[in-house]
């Protein structure tokens, strides 16, 4: 066992868990008893989930054909990473900007080809479990300019790895939020309800583009690690990090465990 | 410094968790795609122990410590060391293979987690075999498991890591004759009618409840550490100790899930 704190960075996953069951194209995490310890001694149960669920790993592939999938990522990029622990305080609905962005990196002018956390205080605590609904719907968010600022240092500084409590880094307000998360639950049965795949034949190209552009910027270069939780915990600027993530060939996403260890 | 990844990749139908009658087998659909949408999203179906998964005593027992529940320190960066027992189809891993190996092993330190190192994960078997490769696993006799579980008490051992893809004994006596030995088609898994009807009457009095005659060293096992299965690609391991990572995906309440694992090599 090591004598490093380890702090365990996941949301832990849940029926129905915020992040991961509000939009049309995600599926909610349910399970169903297969075998139970009163009837067969032993348990075992089915899941159905999507890739979208709690904390997840993004890659380039994301929304580029032919990006890097979640196999295709070197391991170096994912284990016992080197990560700067930036703190940027943000409540619902704010906005991180473009200078918030450059006044949290001009404070540590030397950092190279660690990964960046970014934490807002959103994930601190067990607000994803008290909130609901609202802690992926009110979750803090890059604008356009920010995530622009994000790339280019990112890029610039040799750095492939961008981790977050933001639930996600999108407010997604224009199309999806409006358009389908703002209905009353059970007027948006999730995936795969003919009303989600309804919805998912309507929300083409333009509004993806318009609803995901930090999302799409930032993954474009580098893989990005949404909805941390309880980093409140990490004291120091400088972690290692480690994030496996579900090994599912042919997708460019998906659910993942993250850890850091402090000295 | 090299990093190895030990995990069985996540596929539809990959035959670890697609043979057994509670098994679902893992299965991907494409929401979105880049190329339809701009963007990605899966729909995705499995069971709690599909593919390299960590098993814990809370499988069989209700008062065990479950996923969200882990003290993650046992499980990152953790000293390991590796002992080869070569062993082939429906081979078992018996006392004596303990003691030939692990227990006369000077590489063995007190507080290592153990990584037993078959070659049945290795050269992408899984895809060659299909299901064959999970119900002709090697796996441990009981002598076999209960040697183990006493060396590795006296080095304070909790932790069990193998490419095995199943560590008990198979369902011979009842799961294998009457479900997973019969034609895939013959055998529609969860949540069919067929698995349902098979599961409720697969209780411990015809096999179930992991002792025996159908999963005799399973119940020891889980008890005395967290086992680790279904491991691949260990023969790219070219160290006797290396560092393991092994986390699950984080499933509040869950007994057991699948997993990743990672070695370093130092």
């Amino acid at each position: 066992m090591t004598d490093h704190m380890i702090a365990n960075l996941t949301m832990p996953i849940s029926p129905y868990l915020p992040v991961g069951s509000i939009l049309a194209w995600e599926t909610p995490y349910q399970t169903e008893e297969i075998a139970t310890l009163a009837r067969n001694g032993a348990e075992l149960f089915y899941i159905s989930m999507g890739t979208g669920t709690g904390t997840r790993l993004l890659t380039p592939g994301y929304g580029a054909p032919g990006g890097a999938q979640v196999l295709d990522l070197p391991l170096s990029t994912l284990v016992d990473r080197p990560t700067l622990v930036l703190r940027i305080e943000k409540g619902a609905d704010q906005e991180i900007t473009a200078a918030e962005v450059a006044n949290a990196l001009r404070e540590y002018p030397g950092w190279t080809n660690e990964a960046l956390m970014l934490n807002t205080g959103w994930g601190d605590g067990s607000r994803w479990e008290s909130l609901g609904e609202q802690y992926t719907l009110h979750s803090p968010y890059l604008t356009v300019e920010a995530a622009d600022l994000l790339a280019e240092q990112m890029s610039e500084h040799g750095t492939d790895l961008l981790l977050t409590d933001c639930a996600y880094l999108d407010q997604a307000s224009r199309y999806a939020r409006n358009e389908w998360a703002a209905l009353a639950p059970w007027l948006r049965p999730p995936w795969p309800s003919p009303q989600a795949q309804a919805y998912v034949r309507h929300y083409g190209r333009d509004k993806v583009a318009a609803d995901w552009p930090a999302t799409l910027r930032v993954t474009r270069e580098a893989s990005v690690v949404a909805g941390l939780v309880g980093t409140q915990i990490l004291t120091s600027a400088w972690v290692r990090v480690t994030i496996l993530p579900m090994f599912i060939e042919q997708v460019a996403e998906a659910p993942c465990t993250v850890v850091a260890e402090m000295a | 410094m090299s990093i190895v990844n030990l995990t069985l990749p996540l596929y539809p139908f990959m035959p670890v968790g697609n043979v057994w009658a509670w098994d679902s087998p893992f299965q991907r659909t494409a929401v979105m795609t880049p190329e339809s949408h701009g963007m990605s999203a899966h729909q995705l179906s499995f069971h709690s122990e599909t593919g390299t998964r960590l098993m814990l005593g809370a499988c069989y027992d209700a008062t065990a410590p479950r996923v969200h529940e882990m003290d993650y320190r046992s499980f990152v960066n953790r000293p390991t060391v590796v002992v080869d027992i070569a062993k082939g189809a429906n081979e078992e891993i018996l006392a004596d293979d303990i003691d030939a190996t692990l227990a006369k092993d000077d590489d063995f330190r007190e507080g290592d987690a153990v990584l037993i190192r078959t070659g049945w994960g290795d050269h992408e078997r899984y895809r060659m075999l299909g299901d064959e490769y999970s119900y002709t696993t090697p796996h441990f006799s009981v002598a076999g498991a209960e040697r183990l579980i006493e060396v590795m008490a006296e080095k304070r051992s909790d932790v069990m890591l193998t490419d095995c893809a199943y560590i008990g004994n198979l369902g011979y006596a009842h799961m294998f004759p009457e479900w997973s030995s019969r034609e895939p088609w013959d055998r529609p898994p969860f949540p069919s009618q067929q698995a349902r009807i098979y599961m409720r009457h697969y209780v411990p009095a015809r096999g179930a409840g992991g002792g025996a005659p159908d999963w005799a060293s399973s119940v020891p096992l889980h008890a005395a550490m967290s086992p680790v299965a279904a491991l691949a690609n260990c023969g790219a391991l070219r160290s006797k100790r290396v560092r393991v990572t092994v986390l699950p995906l984080f499933l509040r309440g869950a007994s057991g899930a699948p997993c990743s694992v990672v070695a370093t090599e130092d």
